[in-house]
């Protein structure tokens, strides 16, 4: 079997025809997670908690100039994800629909970084795909008004987009798992699971050590492992198995949200075509079983589709690599990397300012400026500490400062090691503009420095 | 092909395993094995609260006993029995003053009960017109103890001329009033709260059934009211405001220190303060299960030592270094303030360890929101 056989069939495979069901599938299923999330969303009040109560936002770099509406503008972007979602499934302007789904979406995601999720992130990426796939060309109501031609085959190679950014997800996350910390010290499970002794049935075993290193090891090879295993026929039955009990334990034990039911859903795509085929004639699907014709948009896009996709799970997530120091302390390349459940990790801090003409340093807490949530992720996050910064910056400013010094004394506790020093307290960060580059102002992770040894900048004034 | 069915095997057969297994009889080695009790911590901080509750307001029933007496005979002995009942009333306040959680919260306890410092131009005011609403916002900061120690040392110089305020001043019966309305406050506020931490009461039930991690969680309220108070009270009023370490100026603000009309007992009660936050970590019985017990079971580490040892010992250092505090500590601010900013730095570092290092060994949340599990 040489290197071209190899090749040729799976251009063979990848150019197959395959019946629309799978991609109706995938688009009911879709429209249905998401219209259930925003719900969620909506209901648990998360809205007035997340976007409307803050004073500030933290900002994702290079998307600073996306602002928050007010409450009403909120809510309507709110109702027309969920309409746009209903949209989605039912097939109805379905282009115009996609679009609109995936702009407000990622509109919605962009406006806090407080509020990052990976799987937020995923539904990004995968909205915009959606945007260029021809969902609607099978049982949808487009078809119906007349809007699209039915269609009834398709090449499969469009449909593998997906499967291979499930793919990503998941391997990716699994990749990172492949730590000394995951792995031998079984952190952060170790510290994770004794909270739960009180789950029925598995509780007891939770708080035995040997547990948190079988998890441990158990996800890092589900990860690995679980979309090769759902994509052959020989092995998909356990795979799948193995996705509905690893994902719902995940759903007793963390607060992860949609995640699972995601996930779930979306390894039944991985089911034959003639499966799809089946459960959609429950709902009365039928397979017109005519040709669908390659014409020029999609045709021209795959490539470059393709090319997104493995760049975005397969080539980004490595610039972590890039950075000197503990990816985990430092977090320089952290997000947009598929990388889930990896540590506990938890900070404080105060900022100092400094009006350059006055001796002394006034202290300023971040509760002043931002709720628990936000503030919880800003003190364990660098770039969004520097922002912090800015934000103090800019309101001793308006206050009369003319140049207000910014520092900061954070403490980090990593996978509960204990706090130590996070951020050089020396560095006036009024000074500093975030970027790619490394921060050199992060303190490494093995100069320990702990707060029973810390001498504090109030300590010494200067006249 | 065979390789890749090893994989969910093991899946499936750990779930069996999971499945199958019910609590193991036989007793297993109890040091690798944490044993988690968090309704039995939440019954034992209950008690603790309750009494502090119930010393609080036995303190408050002598201050009253003697306020009655002072009302039917004002005389110099009399106002002095008074500032004495008075003082330990303050003592006592500060083993309660951390629980700003549940009913404490709603009665705005905290703010009501001891803001300094206090506003003498508005308990003036209200004196004078002798209508008010003590519980109104704006008077805040014109009530409480610390209104009351204007009120029992601030309002003249000698004792004599203050007694005199009360019984012949054109005002005297008005600030009389105040006084018992003040009183009364506090009185009305501190039954309500014995009543509720009263064992086997309906919100004591809550409070130990609550046992979760989760941020509403008895324990999540909890610690959050505490570590608040620790950090915002004991840390910032009672020592880093007078002392100067939150101003550009740095100049000492001495007359922002608790008690301040009393002066020379602020020192004494941030001793106490500091005492009874460590008796909330300790548990106030050896036996007692505790956030320090606790720690221990868990095996948490601070940077290679054990996290409820470091913790201990930066409690013992800060309380050793409040004995270089002297009062009265309006005074030894403006003329020792290094000193005081040492000690509020060693203050400081017990919210690190506190907030930190013990919140995240117990992996509260702070959120209700969806987390990626980081």
């Amino acid at each position: 079997m040489s290197i071209r056989t190899v090749t040729s069939d799976l251009k063979a495979y990848f150019n197959r025809e395959i019946d629309f069901s799978s991609l109706v599938f995938f688009r009911i299923a879709f429209g249905i997670l998401m219209i259930t999330g925003q719900i969620r969303f909506l209901a648990n009040d998360w809205v007035y908690e997340l976007y409307v109560q803050p004073k500030y936002f933290l900002k994702y770099y290079g998307f600073e100039w996306i602002s928050v509406p007010d409450e009403t503008g909120l809510y309507i972007l709110y109702a027309l994800s969920i309409v746009s979602a209903l949209f989605i499934s039912l097939g109805l302007f379905y282009r115009f629909s996609s679009i609109i789904f995936f702009a407000v979406f990622t509109y919605l995601e962009l406006m806090d970084v407080s509020n990052y999720l990976n799987h937020y992130y995923f539904i990004t990426v995968i909205s915009f795909l959606m945007i260029f796939l021809p969902l609607n060309k099978a049982f949808s109501l487009d078809i119906k008004f007349g809007l699209v031609k039915e269609k009834g085959l398709i090449q499969r190679k469009y449909f593998m987009l997906l499967l291979i950014c499930i793919t990503g997800l998941y391997f990716m996350a699994g990749l990172s798992k492949l730590n000394w910390e995951w792995l031998f010290e079984a952190n952060p499970m170790k510290i994770w699971l004794p909270q739960k002794v009180d789950t029925p049935l598995i509780g007891p075993l939770l708080d035995e050590p040997w547990m948190a290193y079988l998890l441990s090891w158990l996800g890092a090879a589900y990860d690995l492992s679980v979309p090769f295993l759902l994509f052959f026929r020989r092995t998909r039955k356990l795979a799948l198995f193995s996705v509905f009990m690893f994902h719902f334990l995940t759903a007793v034990f963390f607060p992860i949200g949609m995640f699972p039911y995601i996930m779930m859903t979306f390894s039944l795509l991985f089911l034959e075509n003639d499966t799809h085929k089946r459960l959609l004639g429950f709902i009365g699907y039928k397979s017109n079983g005519q040709k669908f014709v390659t014409q020029g948009f999609i045709k021209h896009v795959y490539k470059p589709l393709m090319g997104f996709v493995l760049f975005i799970f397969f080539v980004f997530p490595l610039r972590s690599h890039t950075y000197p120091g503990d990816l985990f302390w430092t977090e320089q390349g952290y997000r947009f990397s598929w990388r889930v459940m990896l540590m506990e990790k938890m900070g404080h801090c105060y900022f100092y300012v400094k009006d350059p003409n006055q001796p002394g340093q006034k202290e300023v807490l971040p509760s002043c400026y931002l709720t628990n949530n936000q503030e919880r992720h800003m003190s364990r996050q660098p770039d969004l500490i520097l922002q912090m910064a800015n934000i103090i910056e800019e309101d001793y400013k308006n206050q009369g400062i003319q140049d207000p010094e910014v520092r900061v004394v954070s403490w980090v506790n990593l996978n509960g090691k204990g706090s130590q020093l996070f951020i050089d307290p020396s560095i006036d960060l009024t000074k500093i503009e975030d970027s790619w580059a490394h921060k050199d102002w992060i303190i490494p992770l093995d100069s320990v420095i702990s707060p029973v040894d810390f001498k504090h900048p109030f300590l010494s004034r200067t006249d | 092909m065979k390789t890749l069915r090893i994989f969910p095997l093991i899946a499936l057969l750990s779930t069996l395993v999971f499945v199958a297994c019910e609590k193991d009889d036989e007793p297993e080695d109890p040091s690798d094995e944490v044993n988690f009790d968090r309704q039995s911590l939440l019954t034992d901080l209950s008690e603790q609260v309750k009494n502090s509750y119930i010393n609080f307001d036995n303190s408050l029933e002598e201050l009253n006993s003697q306020l009655s007496a002072f009302n039917d005979d004002v005389n110099t002995q009399n106002l002095e029995n008074l500032r004495t009942a008075w003082s330990n009333a303050l003592l006592e306040w500060q083993a309660v003053a951390p629980y700003q959680f549940g009913l404490a919260s709603n009665l705005i306890m905290e703010e009501s009960s001891n803001t300094f410092p206090t506003d003498v131009d508005q308990i003036n005011g209200n004196i004078s017109s002798g209508s008010y609403n003590l519980d109104a916002p704006t008077n805040l900061d014109a009530t409480g103890f610390q209104a009351m120690d204007y009120l029992l040392h601030g309002i003249a110089n000698t004792d004599a001329d203050i007694v005199d305020l009360y019984a012949n001043d054109a005002l005297a019966s008005n600030r009389l009033d105040y006084l018992n309305t003040i009183a009364d406050q506090l009185n009305e506020k501190t039954d309500l709260l014995v009543a509720d931490w009263e064992s086997g009461s309906s919100s004591v039930t809550d409070f130990i059934a609550n046992d979760g991690i989760d941020n509403g969680s008895s324990l999540g309220l909890f610690l959050n009211s505490w570590i608040q108070s620790y950090e915002a009270i004991t840390r910032t009023n009672k020592l880093g405001t007078p002392a100067g370490a939150l101003t550009f100026s740095m100049i000492p603000q001495p007359q922002t220190v608790e008690a301040l009309y009393e002066n020379d007992n602020s020192v004494a009660y941030l001793v106490q303060s500091v005492a009874d936050n460590k008796s909330i970590y300790m548990g106030s019985n050896p036996e007692d299960v505790s956030f320090d017990t606790y720690l221990r079971e868990l095996n948490a580490m601070h940077n290679g030592e054990l996290l409820a040892d470091v913790i201990v010992a930066q409690f013992e250092v800060a309380e050793n270094s409040l004995s270089q505090l002297q009062d009265p500590l309006s005074e030894f601010v403006v003329n020792e303030q290094m000193t005081a900013l040492e000690v509020f730095a060693e203050l400081q570092d017990l919210v690190t360890l506190l907030k930190t290092d013990m919140m995240s060994s117990f992996a509260i949340e702070v959120t209700y929101v969806d987390t990626d599990g980081d």
